[in-house]
């Protein structure tokens, strides 16, 4: 076996023993022992407290059920995503950062889930049940040590750095202005996923909304803000021209803008959206390299004057580098 | 899509983005159904007024090549009618000859341009 493979064993056992395995367990272990608790809690428990006291009251079977299933749900997503380790066998950052946040996340749900009910065992009337604040920063504190910890378990992360092509510059004669623009829609399995997150941000808006007619309000204005922000980002109109670099959304919203002045270098290259840069929308790739990714394949990465990089992908990126590559060279001639 | 327009050749404005937006079509570097930018976005990207883009826009219509929705903007919903196919592969082995010859863009557009005249 050659060290590539093996190293690629290594990293994808880790990382689904860590990111799917660890988590999975922290959660129906929590759920074995707060369905043995439903006997002794009042009915119904408190679900949400305020300053003074529990203002939210409910049944208890969700709040054994929710966090085992969220945290199975996000298991299953983390497994799935870093599956596909880089070509030497390690994780990008982006995988590394999801593996311990499911860590993190399985930690604190559970936690602070399980210390609600915990604390509300022998009660009869859940209105004396004492605040739970502590428990859930204690859940969240915890997480954080062993997301700390999986980090450390986990191999070194690296950034994948595929060598772009530099585009071939588009002629232009005298007084000639050129423009040139593309639009790119996300793609179907970016979409999928969007789904898939805004069926769980409705799931738990439903559930929440047992709790408390207050916290309901909360939760459809969070989930509407959450289709919006989705929506937005699932078609941009890319252009190049005098104006520089432009990316905007549908709406025209959000925008992104680098001017010709503030770009050192624009090539072509290839984008992998879950390796590279975690996942579609407008990402952080590591290694001060910012993208609107809409999907997988050609893409004009542009450099700024700072060092930083831009990447968008879009369909006939070669053409798009061209004319900034043009724009350019116009420019400090 | 690639549009050039020059200010200081003879013809209008106009007619020449018309023509760049024409040409697009005709190669299929804009697809059917695609959005074209707003008129707005696009006089400002090429630095013209808003109406010279408007009555390109206006002509492409009248032609049947886009369609003017209020508020959506426009969208290319046709292609000049007859077969382009022909026209797109001899336009190719032009420009591979002209590259084999290393001739100048700019003196391979002035030899179509005599040529077709």
């Amino acid at each position: 076996m050659t060290d590539t493979a093996q190293q690629t064993r290594v990293t994808r056992t880790r990382a689904v023993a860590l990111g799917a395995v660890v988590p999975t367990a922290i959660a129906v272990v929590t759920a074995a022992i707060t369905l043995s608790w439903l006997p002794q809690l009042p009915d119904p428990i408190a679900v949400h407290w305020s300053g003074a006291g529990p203002d939210g009251f409910g049944p208890a079977l969700p709040f054994v059920l929710a966090p085992l299933v969220i945290t199975i749900v996000f298991s299953v997503f983390v497994a799935l995503w870093s599956w596909r380790p880089t070509p030497s066998g390690r994780l990008t950052w982006n995988q590394k950062f999801l593996v311990v946040t499911s860590l993190w996340l399985a930690t604190m749900l559970n936690v602070g889930f399980a210390a609600s009910l915990a604390v509300q065992r022998g009660l009869s009337d859940a209105h004396e049940a004492p605040d739970v604040g502590l428990w859930l920063a204690i859940g969240a504190g915890a997480g954080l040590l062993l997301a700390v910890v999986g980090w450390f378990v986990l191999p070194p992360a690296e950034t994948v750095d595929e060598a772009g092509s530099e585009p071939r510059r588009v002629d232009v004669q005298g007084q000639e202005r050129i423009s040139w623009s593309h639009s790119v829609r996300l793609s179907n399995a970016a979409l999928a996923v969007i789904a898939f997150v805004v069926a769980i941000a409705l799931v738990t808006a439903i559930l929440v909304s047992l709790a408390s007619r207050a916290a309901s309000v909360v939760a459809i204005l969070t989930l509407v803000f959450v289709a919006l922000l989705a929506a937005t980002t699932t078609w941009w109109r890319v252009s190049a021209d005098r104006r520089g670099f432009i990316a905007a959304g549908i709406f025209g919203w959000p925008r992104k803008r680098i001017p010709l002045h503030g770009i050192r270098s624009v090539q072509v290259v290839e984008v992998d959206p879950s390796r590279d840069f975690g996942g579609w929308g407008w990402r952080w790739g590591g290694n001060g390299r910012t993208g609107i990714i809409a999907r997988a394949g050609e893409a004009i990465e542009v450099t700024q004057a700072n060092g930083r990089r831009f990447v968008v992908t879009v369909d006939d990126a070669a053409t798009g580098a061209g004319v900034l590559a043009a724009l350019l060279a116009q420019r400090t001639r | 899509m690639l549009i050039r327009i020059d200010p200081s050749s003879g013809v209008p404005l106009f007619d020449q983005l018309a023509g760049s937006i024409r040409a697009s079509t005709i190669t299929g570097a804009i697809a059917l159904g695609e959005r074209l930018p707003s008129a707005r976005e696009l006089a400002q990207s090429l630095d013209i007024n808003v109406h010279t883009v408007l009555r390109a826009y206006q002509l492409l219509r009248d032609e049947g090549l886009i369609e003017l929705r209020p508020g959506r903007g426009a969208i290319v919903t046709g292609r000049p009618s007859g077969g382009y196919e022909h026209l797109n592969t001899a336009v190719e082995a032009v420009i591979a000859e002209a590259r084999k010859l290393e001739i100048a863009p700019s003196a391979l557009a002035a030899l179509i341009r005599e040529a077709y005249q």
